[in-house]
């Protein structure tokens, strides 16, 4: 029987069941072949308005969403925080209630606040796409990482993913934990402790501090960004003991699997969590994950406006 | 089949459909009798083209020697009806592994009726390029188009009213060939 999807929103992959997280990497196969033509666009979302709403900055999401609407045929606003309804003081709820009201279908949302997206998709009757919400989720990021894994590996049940660095803070850790269990993956997260603290085992991930350990049976490492500012927060002691211990260099690559994949959901800081010399080098998957994002966010909201009444 | 709830009623079996796609195969090799085999390619509408693409291009195969190429062609994307519709159709494969300009297309469906689903196939076709002909072959055509659309290659004419829906199943997805009407709810 043919898989229906029903969901007006995508929140998080911690709400999906795992046939939906299997149908909406399905559904990107096919958008992936779309950006291999000639003819890289297709009439499923035209006349359908899609608002960008990115409270907190981005770039490489906002211009992966933007060109899958785009690939889509729909129609695209764009906001940010510095819109003019924000600094007069309306509220989120209300500006969007405008924009509502002006007839848009989906928003899509990034805001530093945890849960801006599930309060916006239970009050409005457009779809709501989660383009990351605080340290909570970042559901578009995870599954075109999961894509990513099982284009390059055939499966995701058994692999060994690793995730190294700042966990802590992190929203692509726990969606790619969420979705990656569901499954049927076995996930390690590893950095320092003060970063990764023993907690993250009750949500079903082995916790590990030393990253010899971590990775000496990974199929895939997914390396986060370590943003600058956590240093000064006093995380850990400098970039540069950072990198020593839980930095991949060329010579981390001895004790690997050869055929393991070397993930990052960007932007990277060379020199400090993975070395250019990893980073451009033959195990790397990372632009690959960029290309796949296209992918996996135009079948996102084909699948959201599909379920629109 | 027993997915239907409603009230349902077979129409065709087997052999019947078999013929059908007999017809179908003879009109065709008759029509392309003088282009070279490279020429022609079959495309199958998802999903119930597809199964029929393929026994044409046997078919043409057996009476002919003629090795036709087959492509399946996914239509979800070029609907008219998203949000129309209580559920959103399942994306299945586009394949075409040939180069499909300047060649005479044939596109294969099981049934036609309003003709929305032909217009969207036109779309979706004309995006991989610009073929020299499309041709329309349908198993079974039951009429009532809302669109101006015709097929040039037809198995079987048949009159069903607007209340039923006209589904097939074919041995290669459901293992048996059937024609079967299901009342609308």
């Amino acid at each position: 029987m043919d898989f229906q999807w029903t969901k007006k929103d995508l929140l998080s992959l911690y709400d999906l069941s795992r046939d939906e997280i299997l149908h909406i990497l399905n559904t990107a196969e096919e958008f992936k072949k779309v950006s291999q033509r000639n003819v890289k666009k297709v009439p499923a979302l035209r006349g359908r308005t899609v608002v960008n709403l990115f409270v907190e900055p981005s770039t490489r999401t906002r211009v992966s969403f933007e060109l899958a609407e785009q690939r889509l045929s729909a129609d695209i606003i764009n906001m940010n925080a510095d819109v003019s309804s924000f600094r007069k003081g309306e509220t989120l709820l209300d500006t969007l209630k405008n924009i509502q009201a002006l007839q848009a279908d989906i928003v899509v949302i990034r805001h530093q606040a945890t849960g801006a997206p599930n309060f916006l998709a239970r009050e409005l009757n457009m779809g709501v796409v989660n383009a990351g919400d605080g340290a909570h989720s970042h559901p578009t990021q995870a599954l075109l990482d999961i894509f990513t894994m099982r284009e390059k590996k055939g499966r995701i049940e058994g692999l060994n993913v690793v995730i190294v660095g700042d966990i802590l803070h992190s929203r692509v850790a726990r969606s790619n934990a969420w979705g990656l269990i569901k499954l049927g993956a076995n996930v390690t997260f590893a950095g320092p402790a003060t970063l990764v603290p023993r907690e993250f085992e009750q949500i079903g991930v082995r916790v590990c501090h030393n990253l010899k350990d971590a990775l000496a049976e990974a199929d895939v490492i997914n390396l986060l960004r370590i943003q600058l500012e956590r240093q000064q927060r006093g995380y850990f002691p400098s970039l540069g003991e950072y990198s020593r211990f839980f930095g991949i260099h060329p010579e981390t690559l001895r004790y690997i699997k050869k055929d393991a994949l070397i993930m990052h959901p960007g932007p990277i800081n060379r020199g400090v969590e993975i070395d250019s010399a990893v980073a451009d080098g033959p195990q790397s998957v990372i632009l690959e994950q960029v290309t796949n994002g296209l992918a996996v966010r135009m079948a996102v909201l084909f699948l959201v406006a599909g379920a629109l009444k | 089949m027993n997915d239907y709830e409603s009230e349902h009623e077979t129409m065709f079996e087997g052999d019947c459909i078999s013929e059908a796609i007999e017809t179908i195969s003879e009109a065709i090799c008759e029509h392309i009798a003088n282009d070279p085999p490279e020429s022609v390619a079959l495309i199958g509408i998802q999903a119930g083209g597809v199964p029929l693409a393929k026994r044409i291009a046997r078919s043409i195969r057996e009476r002919t020697g003629r090795e036709i190429e087959v492509g399946t062609l996914d239509i979800s994307m070029y609907r008219d009806d998203i949000g129309k519709r209580k559920t959103l159709p399942m994306i299945r494969e586009t394949e075409i592994p040939f180069d499909i300009n300047d060649k005479i297309i044939i596109l294969a469906d099981d049934v036609l009726q309003s003709g929305r689903s032909v217009r969207a196939a036109l779309d979706a076709l004309t995006d991989f390029g610009r073929p020299g002909q499309i041709r329309l072959a349908a198993l079974i055509d039951r009429g009532g188009r809302e669109f101006p659309i015709h097929a040039d290659y037809v198995g079987m004419k048949v009159s069903v009213g607007p209340e039923w829906r006209v589904c097939m199943d074919w041995v290669e997805c459901n293992g048996t060939d059937s024609v079967f009407k299901v009342k609308k709810q």
